[in-house]
């Protein structure tokens, strides 16, 4: 008795275009032929099949799968190999886990940047929109510094993010000065926030060039006033002056 | 402001991906400068990154098509994708013993893996173990199960070993004889795992398509003496009525 390309798929559970595969790969042999020309399987090549199979369900690439019997070391790197691909994707799998449950516990907007769930209630639009230009022009450090202190609540940003866009050169000041102070006592704290753009990985211009025009386009005049305000106050006086 | 390209490197992601959620309509086209190139702002920029972290966290671009005019929380969804994390490291890791016990020899890759670590230890010969291997694809997984707990508590057995090792050429007294000493080794093998036996097949074809693959695979695997004691076997042990 000798079973057809179709009978041999059958009783493996495959299709004839995976034997037919893997006969051109060279993993399984060809089997003879019947005096009516067609192809007679027989048991071996189904004891085969169900292997090549097996193995591949596991991840092992076909390519090595010809040399599962073969216990030479290249054999055993390889499959090291696969063994720390699969353990790496497992910790990624992980994280995102992670990720998925902060996301879901904040109820907070899944297309916020990673990490900042638990802040998403008290940000504004504009802010979630200025912190995701930010989780992409920022190294991975620096994001974490800029989430750390955003963890800790600062009336001088409530005053900035709710500042109107009519409001007067006083009121702007005001809001500014507010900045200035928590800038001031933050650089003590995360001295890094003060030169963020310093070292981003798409370089400091393209990094400022995007953030500006994050803020020009999600603040309003006023808004922009104060930040202006803010950036004279806060550089360096000139020693000549 | 941006060209395509320097969309892609601001975004961290690939010419090919912001093209591809062009074509798929999940970002606009953009303007375009008066020499016809494209010309980016900050809203593609952060519909792009927005996309990008929705899709690490495991969403399709269907899915997040569909979220700009989802009114609730999408909770299910995230609860979807977190079981869905769940089952594919549960077989990664799966996946990963195995193959460390495959590399070990602790296992042969030749059994299918609901067999168990037993299909190893078991004392069978490499007919025997491609047959089994055969037979588990014709019965379904309750006789998969009765050859499993067939193999866990596989009795040795002097005929048994003869058996194995019988050469094609074993004159007709030795085969008789081995035939009688086998009746009550098998009658107790079946007695104890009756689900081994094709008559209990239970996948489409039945008993009929098991029976056949079962003659098919004992016509390769074993010799013309093995046949032989098998015939005397059957008739020293009649099938007992259903």
């Amino acid at each position: 008795m000798a079973w057809s390309t179709k009978q041999l798929a059958d009783l493996a559970n495959t299709t004839v275009s995976t034997v037919r595969h893997y006969h051109k790969v060279g993993l399984l042999d060809l089997p003879e032929r019947g005096t009516n020309g067609y192809k007679h399987y027989d048991v071996s090549h189904l004891v085969r099949l169900l292997q090549i199979m097996r193995l591949s369900d596991l991840g092992i690439p076909l390519s090595r799968i010809s040399e599962w019997d073969r216990t030479d070391s290249d054999f055993e790197d390889e499959i090291d190999r696969l063994d720390a691909e699969m353990a790496a994707a497992m910790d990624r799998m992980a994280r995102v886990r992670e990720e998925l449950a902060a996301v879901k516990r904040h109820r907070s907007p899944a297309d916020l940047p990673a990490g900042f769930a638990p802040l998403a209630r008290e940000l504004s639009d504009a802010q979630r929109a200025v912190l995701t230009v930010f989780s992409a022009v920022l190294s991975p450090a620096d994001l974490d510094q800029l989430r750390q202190a955003m963890s800790t609540p600062d009336p001088a940003t409530d005053a900035f993010e709710s500042l109107p866009e009519d409001a007067d050169d006083a009121a702007v000041e005001r809001v500014a000065q507010q900045l200035v102070h928590s800038a001031r006592e933050t650089r003590n704290v995360h001295p890094a926030l003060l030169d963020l753009t310093a070292r981003s990985p798409h370089g400091e211009p393209a990094a400022q060039f995007a953030l500006a025009h994050a803020v020009a386009q999600f603040y309003n005049p006023a808004q922009i006033r104060a930040l202006q305000r803010l950036d004279a106050l806060l550089a360096p006086k000139d020693p000549t002056d | 402001m941006w060209s395509t390209r320097e969309l892609a490197e601001l975004a961290g992601t690939t010419l090919r991906a912001v093209r591809h959620y062009h074509d798929i309509g999940l970002i606009e086209e953009p303007e375009r400068r008066p020499n016809g190139y494209k010309v980016y702002g900050v809203r593609e920029l952060l519909r792009v990154l927005r996309i990008k972290r929705l899709t690490e966290l495991g969403f399709s671009l269907s899915q997040v098509a569909e979220m700009a005019e989802l009114d609730e929380y999408p909770l299910d969804a995230l609860r979807a994708l977190d079981a869905e994390l769940a089952t594919t490291m549960a077989r990664l890791e799966r996946s990963r013993a195995e193959i460390r016990r495959l590399m070990d020899g602790a296992i042969a890759s030749d059994l299918p893996p609901e067999l168990g670590p037993a299909a190893e230890t078991a004392p069978i010969s490499d007919a025997d173990r491609s047959f089994i291997a055969v037979m588990t694809r014709v019965l379904g997984p309750r006789g998969v199960q009765a050859w499993k707990d067939l193999l866990e508590n596989l009795p040795e057995h002097p005929a048994a070993t003869e058996f194995d090792a019988l050469g094609e050429d074993a004159d007709e007294a030795t085969r008789q004889d081995l035939a009688e000493r086998l009746v009550d080794y098998v009658d107790a093998l079946h007695a104890a795992h009756p689900g081994i036996a094709y008559e209990h097949a239970e996948v489409p074809g039945g008993a009929r398509a098991a029976r056949g693959v079962a003659e098919a695979a004992v016509a390769d695997l074993y010799n013309a003496a093995q046949h032989d004691v098998m015939a005397r076997l059957r008739v020293l042990r009649p099938t007992p009525p259903d």
